[in-house]
């Protein structure tokens, strides 16, 4: 087996760790290898020029889907061969994950606005009913007791239900000129605010960066403020979080890179890998769309959101966020 | 903190008319009309006249941004709107100078009652600095007739500026009149009254 520097590059194998391997025990996940050797040796009988799409593995262990085109070769010391030209469709999947995802988004959006107004009208009728009855059995305390049970219960359906409606709304930014900074620190102080007593602590690395950008400030504060949510709420004592802002570009233009570092359990393979996905959450209440939102307005900034590879204990959220959109 | 209101209320949902029946009172105000549709608010209002009118946005047969509208130009009156929908649209609608709150169903009483102590603040503001600006315009006015008067005076009786404003002074000092009033006579008559009031 000989392979040429753009494995690697899609893989990160190197080309002498699989010299001389067996393609398929080495590349191939181990479901898709029927095809993938049938395809090869129809090729090296002279048949079926069709190409053939089949995953090869990347060695931190995710696939990576090419379209194999395969032709007989001859020579290299009278051994047959199959040259197999391979064309990664990747990044080709994951623009049509994300038209998929945009027009899920879309129609979902379209169904929650329409719901929007009547449940947020029964859930007004379910209020004042609840209120009239705390009214009517004022001298009850077991009773007010299930109405203050009935009213949490009634507020959880209400934030899932404005969680998902935010989630899927288009997002449509106001955009000024906006300090970064002050943006985290209002999103702290609000959060601190609702916790008080505890002894968490906010340190910031900015080292004369610049932390002006264009952005929507309301917007951006939901950002930190999902973000922040996570670090203060990450381990079990109080939270140490560490801010750290520095230039950078993105795809060609001036930005500023924001990473938020917590001191609390960090984040498992699974959490990594997951943890923008809608719906995908570790906490036993809450809808698991806070960072699936958090990335929807990155994303509409023209910015990047991604965990952090470094190690340490916490978990690191880095925010990539251009000066001045396009 | 706001004394008893008499409150005019308006929302299509029974279960949310009763609510007002029974909240209101609890916050130290009066209800004095519930109404079911735009046109019936109108209706009770245009009579009653309330401090303050709470109304839904969308109801049959007129809307409460509509309702309230018409309303106002009968006279100053604030007004709280509750609504499910929270569209640009009605934020666009909703931005007559009545309209001192918008809360978005579903509401907990503390929202209303927050909602009534900001509105009626804020309109006694409203009131006081549209008292203000009427008050300088009538001045403004008043300063204009007694000028004219003046002129009037100098020209007919041939007097100089100091000696035209003694005479209306005096005039309005005798007659126990306002010098603006005693100017706008002067102005009706087209000439010196002077003459025969104090032959």
């Amino acid at each position: 087996l000989r392979v040429n520097p753009f494995l690697e590059h899609v893989t990160g194998r190197r080309p002498d760790e699989v010299w001389g391997e067996d393609w398929f025990a080495a590349m191939v996940p181990p479901g898709e290898r029927c095809p993938a050797r049938e395809a090869t040796l129809r090729a090296l009988a002279g048949e079926g020029g069709e190409p053939i799409i089949y995953p090869v593995l990347a060695v931190d262990g995710r696939r990576r889907s090419v379209e194999w085109a395969n032709r007989a070769l001859n020579g290299l010391g009278g051994e047959a061969c199959v040259l197999a030209i391979g064309h990664d469709l990747s990044a080709l999947e994951e623009a049509q994950r994300r038209a998929l995802q945009a027009e899920r988004l879309a129609a979902i959006g379209e169904m929650v606005a329409g719901l929007s107004h009547e449940s947020r009208n029964a859930l007004h009728r379910s209020q004042v009913c609840l209120e009239m009855l705390g009214f009517a059995v004022e001298d009850r305390p077991e009773a007010l007791q299930l109405i203050a049970r009935l009213q949490a219960a009634q507020d959880d359906l209400y934030r899932v239900f404005e969680d998902v409606r935010t989630y899927a709304a288009p997002i449509v930014l106001d955009v000024r000129a906006c300090d970064v900074a002050e943006v985290w620190r209002a999103a702290w102080a609000q959060l601190k605010s609702s916790c008080p007593g505890r002894d968490d602590e906010l340190l910031e690395v900015i080292d004369g960066v610049d932390p002006r950008c264009a952005a929507d400030p309301f917007r951006l504060g939901q950002v930190f403020r999902n973000i922040l949510d996570n670090a203060l709420n990450a381990g079990a004592g109080p939270a140490r979080v560490e801010i750290a802002c520095r230039r950078t570009d993105l795809d060609g233009r001036p930005a500023i890179r924001v990473a938020v570092r917590d001191n609390g359990t960090g984040l498992s393979p699974e959490q990594r890998r997951r943890i923008f996905e809608p719906f995908f959450t570790t906490k036993t209440r809450g809808t698991g769309l806070g960072m699936a939102i958090t990335r929807r307005i990155v994303e509409a900034h023209a910015g990047r959101i991604a965990v952090g590879e470094g190690g340490g204990p916490g978990a690191e959220i880095i925010v990539t966020l251009p000066r001045g959109l396009p | 903190m706001n004394s008893a209101l008499r409150i005019a209320v308006a929302d299509d949902e029974q279960d949310v008319r009763d609510y007002y029946q029974r909240v209101l009172p609890r916050l130290g105000h009066q209800l004095v009309a519930v109404a079911r549709t735009g046109r019936d608010l109108v209706e009770q209002c245009r009579a009653l006249r309330p401090d303050l009118i709470i109304t839904d946005i969308k109801m049959p047969d007129m809307d409460g941004i509509e309702a309230a509208e018409k309303l106002s130009r009968e006279g100053p009156i604030p007004v709280i709107l509750v609504s499910a929908y929270h569209r640009p649209q009605l934020f666009e609608r909703a931005k007559g100078d009545h309209i001192l709150a918008y809360l978005v169903k579903p509401t907990k009483q503390a929202d209303l009652e927050a909602a009534i102590a900001i509105a009626m603040q804020r309109f006694g503001q409203f009131q006081a600095l549209r008292k203000e600006a009427a008050d300088r315009g009538q001045a403004l006015e008043e300063r204009k007739l007694v000028e004219r008067a003046k002129g009037l005076l100098m020209k007919q009786a041939a007097l100089d500026e100091e000696e035209a404003f003694g005479r209306l002074r005096r005039l309005a000092r005798d007659r126990n009149q306002k010098l603006a009033d005693v100017a706008r006579i002067i102005l009706a008559a087209g000439e010196d009254p002077s003459s025969p009031v104090t032959s």
